[in-house]
């Protein structure tokens, strides 16, 4: 899997977002059905989405994305890159999230 | 395709009618939209009670045709599974995109959701490419406006350029106005004329080109939607195509979509974030799931009891009438004996074991569902399929299941890879069915002494068949259907009060239906099978019926059953519901019992014929784990179009039925517990 880090400045996972923490969508690296089902629920670049919970057994994770709220697999959410936004909310959860996964 | 035979779950095959039936002057309607609008709600508000199908209560999986009043003209409204986008993904989007290219409906409802207009907008976008004949139908405006999202309807309609109806379907608001401008669409009064997306330059240009060179379409086909598709081949052009479509969305959407500010923080990161917090969280999210499956079955199991006895009192009565006018009539043995000792005292089982705890697990199970838990369930549960390499959708096909697992088998279209939905598909039975549920409530409430204990063994069963799912669904992905898992998105619609009475009506009105119907169609005549086969003698000199028992007995002994329950289940293929009835028919003609009535003769019957509590375990465990009835192999064979699958389907499940039953007899031998 390729890192982020190495070609976006700035960019994480979106799968290490905290919970509470907002990040803008800066790529989709994943293909084929994934990519396109990503695409289809607008994960497209400079999209705001939002960690908000992780399930009960760590993973997966729930995002709300244009007024939806959607859960993905910490698999499937590696594959997104996102620049995180400092935002008030940033530490509502931030604490239990970290430790999840 | 709209043909397919689909054994339609509950055995409502018959249901179906393909869309050449309809008169030729009646008007085709579709109803789209992304899961979780309320589209259902909307397709029941406009068609009422005159639908042709509907598989358990409230969802649609396979397309339903109802017929829906315009203000005295009538049309065929058909419900499409529900789609995020049409440039397809799952088999249920390229159902909703195929019935749209092909069948080139007189008009298309597209169902969005007022609180989450943006990404709505999106398949609206799409088939507004395909057919100019649509109108928006904004729907749970009442639960936007709570949470201080207003919509602006009509500057929605100049932006899009096709007719909006604000609605709110569960109360009936702005229903009036949906169905006066449908009555203007397909009369032809009303001509839409959205303004097409405008995509980047070399796209156009592409696109105009392509179009040029197209061979003749269809008329109900746009040429313009078929040159996008082919130049979308291309993964890049895909997604500059997607992002036009999304801006456009957001341009749109931040026009005619406003928040009170005050709301804004709350709504945007979490819906109802106290409730979540509580049922998924880390320490409560699982042990409540399992309080709240235990809940449903305890208020089945109580609630079941009176009705069940009142019923079976009602129909034996019924028993000796027929019995006394038949006598009147001089009738002949063979006659009485196959249709009141056969046909009528099946029937009269199913309806009164049978019937009552149906009616209530039902619309318990769907209010839950349409409150949301059960997507709650699927993101709680899905760690664990995913260890299994299984797809996460799949706790939502497996919950299916417990509806019907022909409708589970066929829930499992949303599963977008092929892979994980033959897994899906092959495990479904493990998820005891509406028509075992009342065998096992019935079995357990023997074996447990109370209600709370015996719903703790019914949720144990259940439990039994979520680790057989997990556990083939494991043991089929590392052999015959090896992979790793494929990507998964759930959607967590927010929680929604459901619409009780509706429900609850609904349900019951499908369920007594369907039982009624079943017990005539397959308990009927199952019935008269039996009663021949336990009255017919064989040289040997005993009934056919506990010879093919002796012969089963050796095989039977091994798993703690006995013959005539290994009979019973075989001879209920057709019917998981008729395999108690059968089996206590198979055993009043051995022992000559005369007398017969509901649950509490049962017991008496069955300690009569040498059960002890490992008999009636090793049956419970034998009805969850056990080969699918017919109805859901031939959905299964429909489902696959393999006859491979389709006997791995009804052999895997039985050969774990067969090792488990043998395991829980043997150890219970060992351990001297019986």
């Amino acid at each position: 899997m390729e890192n982020a880090h190495d070609r976006e400045p700035g960019a994480i996972a979106l799968s290490d977002l905290h919970m509470g923490q907002t990040g803008i969508i800066r790529s989709v690296l994943a293909t084929g059905m994934a990519r396109s089902r990503l695409l289809d629920l607008g994960f497209l670049f400079g999209t705001r989405v939002t960690a908000v919970r992780r399930a009960p057994l760590g993973d997966p994770t729930a995002f709300t994305i244009r007024g939806a709220m959607l859960a993905l697999r910490a698999q499937d959410a590696s594959l997104v890159t996102v620049t995180p936004v400092d935002s008030p909310q940033m530490n509502t959860e931030a604490g239990t999230g970290a430790g999840a996964c | 395709m709209l043909n397919r035979p689909a054994g339609r779950a509950d055995g409502r095959a018959s249901a179906h009618y393909s869309l050449t039936h309809r008169c030729p002057d009646e008007h085709v309607i579709a109803l789209a939209g992304n899961p979780n609008t309320g589209k259902s709600t909307v397709f029941n508000a406009l068609t009422g009670l005159r639908q042709h199908t509907g598989n358990w209560p409230g969802k649609t999986v396979d397309l339903a045709f109802g017929r829906a009043d315009l203000g005295g003209k009538q049309a065929v409204v058909v419900d499409l599974p529900g789609a995020y986008s049409l440039l397809a993904c799952s088999e249920d989007e390229s159902i909703a995109r195929d019935f749209l290219c092909e069948q080139g409906p007189d008009a298309v409802i597209v169902v969005v959701e007022a609180g989450c207009l943006e990404r709505n907008l999106n398949l609206v976008l799409q088939i507004l490419e395909l057919t100019t004949r649509v109108v928006v139908c904004v729907n749970l405006i009442d639960e936007a406006n709570r949470r201080g999202i207003q919509v602006d309807g009509e500057a929605l309609e100049r932006e899009l350029g096709v007719p909006v109806a604000l609605t709110a379907a569960s109360t009936g608001y702005g229903l009036e106005e949906l169905r006066r401008i449908l009555a203007d669409l397909v009369d032809g009064r009303l001509k839409p004329e959205p303004s097409p997306i405008t995509y980047p330059t070399d796209i156009e240009d592409a696109s105009r080109e392509l179009e040029s060179r197209l061979p003749t379409l269809p008329p109900a086909v746009s040429r313009r939607y078929v040159a996008l598709r082919l130049l979308d081949t291309d993964p890049l052009t895909r997604q500059r195509i997607v992002e036009a479509i999304y801006r456009r969305a957001k341009s749109i959407s931040d026009k005619v979509v406003s928040q009170a500010t005050s709301s804004i923080q709350t709504s945007k990161t979490t819906m109802k974030p106290g409730i979540d917090d509580v049922l998924t969280s880390r320490w409560l999210g699982l042990p409540i799931m399992l309080a709240l499956l235990g809940g449903v079955f305890w208020i089945t199991l109580v609630g079941a009891n009176y009705p069940s006895a009142l019923l079976a009192r009602a129909l034996f009565h019924m028993e000796s009438w027929l019995s006394a006018a038949f006598r009147a009539a001089h009738a002949p043995d063979w006659l009485h004996g196959a249709v009141v000792l056969g046909a009528y005292r099946t029937m009269a089982w199913v309806v009164s074991v049978m019937l009552p705890p149906m009616a209530i697990f039902f619309p318990l199970f769907t209010l839950l569902e349409d409150l949301g838990y059960l997507a709650r369930v699927s993101f709680n549960m899905d760690w664990c399929f995913r260890q299994c390499g299984a797809h996460g959708k799949q706790s939502l096909t497996m919950a299916m299941g417990f509806g019907c697992n022909a409708a589970g088998a066929m829930a499992c279209r949303i599963i977008d890879s092929p892979r994980e939905r033959l897994v899906a598909i092959l495990t479904n039975n493990f998820a005891p069915c509406n028509g075992r549920f009342p065998t096992l409530i019935a079995l357990a409430s023997l074996i447990a002494a109370g209600s709370l204990p015996a719903s703790l063994l019914v949720v144990t069963m259940v439990l039994l068949g979520v680790t057989a799912t997990l556990g083939m669904s494991w043991a089929l992905s590392r052999t015959v259907l090896r992979g790793v898992p494929s990507s998964f998105i759930l959607e967590l619609p927010p929680y929604r009060m459901p619409q009780v009475a509706q429900v609850l009506l609904r349900s019951l009105y499908d369920r007594t239906l369907l039982v009624l119907r079943r017990a005539v169609i397959v308990a009927a005549p199952a019935g008269v099978v039996v009663w021949v086969l336990a009255n017919m003698t064989t040289p040997g000199g005993s009934n056919v019926l506990a010879t093919i028992a002796r012969t089963l007995q050796p095989a039977a002994a091994l798993m703690g059953l006995d013959g005539f329950i290994l009979t019973a289940f075989i001879l209920g293929l057709p019917a998981n519901e008729i395999v108690l009835p059968i089996l206590v028919m198979a055993y009043s003609s051995s022992t000559a019992l005369v007398e017969t009535a509901g649950l509490a003769v049962l017991g008496r019957i069955l300690a009569a014929n040498g059960w002890t509590w490992l008999t009636a375990l090793n049956t419970m465990i034998f009805s969850v784990l056990h080969f699918p009835c017919s109805t859901t192999l031939l959905t299964i064979a429909a489902e696959t179009k393999s006859l491979r699958w389709t006997a791995l389907a009804a052999l895997m499940p039985t050969a774990v039925a067969i090792v488990v039953c043998c395991a829980t007899h043997a150890v219970a031998r060992l351990l001297g517990l019986v």
